[in-house]
């Protein structure tokens, strides 16, 4: 990368830790360090709020999954408005009245201690995993792109990201969040005008060549419980994973519990729900652009750097002849493209020519597929590179300041949801189980300093597992599998929590059903969407739990 | 100095304002996505 891209990426690391350390007014005691003195403005609330849920893998990822698969994955956010609206006259109004610190220190309050700790508990052991799995995505990436070793590349994402959350608490993760925002919807709009100015065809044509692979399909209205994008799966799964999320994961709560009032907090949830479907299509779309870029200017055959030297090194000869054959369908599928653009819309001859531009574009993927093949069979790792293609963009085709600033925005996306699961985690440790259970009796000072070394050890953790992600890779599985089946089920709890007669002992025992339940479909119908899992957990939640306490005593909880 | 009443009222306002805003915007996203499938997309 060119030394001013690498000066853009060091000045914005430094600005960020610089000015998050800077941020200590106020901090010295607990709320201040956990919650901000919560007195956050509902719009910084908000930024920070889509920050936290954008990580690094939306910027590689999703954009990559826009130009392979086009703009359908934004059916998956449809149900965000929905849940935040919901969130807004329900939970959030009993969460911030209660002046808590955690979400499930709420949950003592309204049923019982065992209920809060495994809350707790469950939420801290598929966090500590995610944070560091979080953590992987990028530094993987990162780590092939620039050929450092993987530990460097945590260690760059890392260290400044604990450092500032250690230091400055939450109010330090919030400011940066509101700038990282700032400096990720800027790079991406950046990108879409290069990409617009770069390509030979007008916009029009553009959007032409994609419609013609099918990349501008948003809408499916088919209702199939086996497939996660869809209309119904987005608007209802997808709701009830959003309450879920934003509802009942401490890493989002606290980022509202942070917010001057109630009223603030509702606003700031609000305000993620007005700018996720268009921010999310924004994503997706420069994915897609990415695509039709590409059908002027020859893509790499693998966009995995390290897997394409190794493959060269081991197969140069048969590589070599599949890379021709790779150019000559690459000038064959540009023709096309071409007479794609060339001949509108609606008429025999448009029909024509994106007949043949599918065909030619399917001839091109059958040349990838064997060198993603050969990439398997000579690298023993999957092949698969869609997180490879925005990166390889980036720093060969994007002028020189703008990769540097893009990259920038990925370390962004990545420090402000790691710097969100450290104080959370710290927060749940401290507040649900070590002032819980172990020194409840503890002055104000104590709690702070056990805080900032809870967040140093879990920075920490999450570095342990991003180095060691491949070589955990089956644990991390289990631990995202086993995530699955609670988070429905934890909804299930705090939507129980607002029925007048639900007791402990239904929340505590509907939490055990509902994964039970999660887990018989998990296994037993395998091809159920994940993302109907959790409304099947929250609701045999709420039925169990409400049958439970219409059958109790009636004794006064809560 | 604001009343807490008032106070209350115009962070009433604040969400009710920003509730409108959801819905606009989700609306108009909405079509907006809905043109480029109906007008580029043709699978």
């Amino acid at each position: 990368m060119h030394p001013i891209n690498w000066i853009v990426v060091g000045v914005y690391v430094l600005y960020v830790v610089v000015d998050g350390v800077r941020r200590t007014k106020g901090t010295d005691k607990l709320e201040g360090y956990l919650l901000a003195n919560r007195s956050l403005p509902w719009w910084a609330v908000g930024l920070s709020v889509m920050a936290t849920q954008l990580s690094a893998v939306t910027m590689i990822g999703t954009t990559g999954q826009g130009a392979t698969d086009g703009l359908r994955f934004v059916q998956f956010y449809f149900g965000l408005p929905v849940a935040m609206v919901i969130l807004g006259v329900t939970l959030v109004p009993f969460l911030h009245g209660s002046g808590v610190f955690t979400a499930y220190e709420y949950l003592e309050k309204r049923f019982d201690a065992r209920t809060r700790s495994l809350t707790s508990f469950l939420f801290l052991i598929s966090r500590g995993m995610s944070a560091g799995t979080i953590m992987a995505a990028p530094a993987v990436v990162f780590s092939a792109i620039f050929g450092w070793p993987l530990t460097w590349t945590v260690a760059l994402i890392g260290i400044p990201t604990v450092l500032y959350t250690m230091v400055g608490g939450v109010q330090a993760v919030a400011w940066a969040d509101v700038k990282q925002m700032v400096l990720i919807v800027f790079a991406l709009l950046a990108m879409v005008v290069v990409l617009l100015l770069k390509m030979p065809v007008n916009p029009d044509e553009a959007l032409q060549i994609a419609g013609a692979t099918g990349r501008l399909r948003v809408f499916d209205f088919s209702f199939n419980l086996t497939d996660t994008y869809t209309f119904w799966s987005g608007l209802i799964g997808g709701t009830f994973l959003m309450l879920s999320y934003f509802g009942t994961d401490q890493s989002q709560v606290q980022r509202y519990l942070a917010a001057r009032s109630v009223n603030e907090a509702r606003s700031s949830l609000l305000m993620s729900a007005y700018w996720k479907i268009p921010l999310q299509a924004l994503v997706l779309l420069v994915g897609v652009l990415v695509f039709v870029y590409y059908q002027f200017q020859a893509p790499p055959l693998l966009y995995n750097p390290a897997h394409e030297a190794e493959v060269r090194a081991e197969r140069g000869a048969a590589y070599s002849a599949l890379e021709q054959e790779y150019q000559t369908s690459f000038s064959l599928r540009e023709e096309a493209a071409l007479a794609v653009a060339d001949a509108g819309r609606g008429s025999a001859t448009a029909e024509a020519a994106m007949g043949a531009f599918r065909e030619r574009e399917a001839d091109l993927q059958r040349v990838r597929t064997v060198a993603l093949g050969m990439a398997e069979e000579v690298t023993g790792q999957s092949s698969r590179d869609v997180n490879y293609i925005i990166p390889r963009f980036v720093l060969s085709e994007l002028p020189i300041g703008l990769a540097g600033l893009f990259i920038a925005g990925v370390l962004a996306a990545a420090m402000s949801s790691i710097a969100a699961e450290l104080a959370s985690l710290s927060t749940a440790s401290v507040i649900d189980f070590y002032r819980r259970w172990f020194r409840p009796d503890a002055d104000d000072d104590h709690y702070l300093q056990v805080s900032k070394w809870a967040t140093g050890f879990w920075g920490l953790f999450a570095c342990f597992v991003a180095v060691y992600a491949a070589t955990l890779g089956s644990l991390i599985e289990v631990v995202n599998r086993f995530g699955s089946f609670f988070y429905g089920s934890i909804l299930g709890v705090f939507l129980l929590a607002m029925v007048p007669r639900a007791r402990g002992a239904g929340a505590f025992f509907g939490l055990i059903a509902g994964m039970g339940v999660v887990a018989a479909v998990t296994f037993g119908a395998p091809s159920v969407s994940f993302l109907w899992h959790n409304v099947i957990g929250a609701v045999t939640v709420l039925i169990v739990g409400v049958l439970l306490g219409s059958f109790g005593s009636g004794e006064a909880e809560g | 100095m604001t009343s807490p009443e008032t106070e209350d009222v115009q962070e009433g306002s604040t969400f009710g304002r920003n509730l409108v805003r959801v819905l606009i915007i989700q609306i108009v996203a909405l079509l907006v996505l809905g043109a480029l499938q109906a007008r580029y997309h043709v699978l």
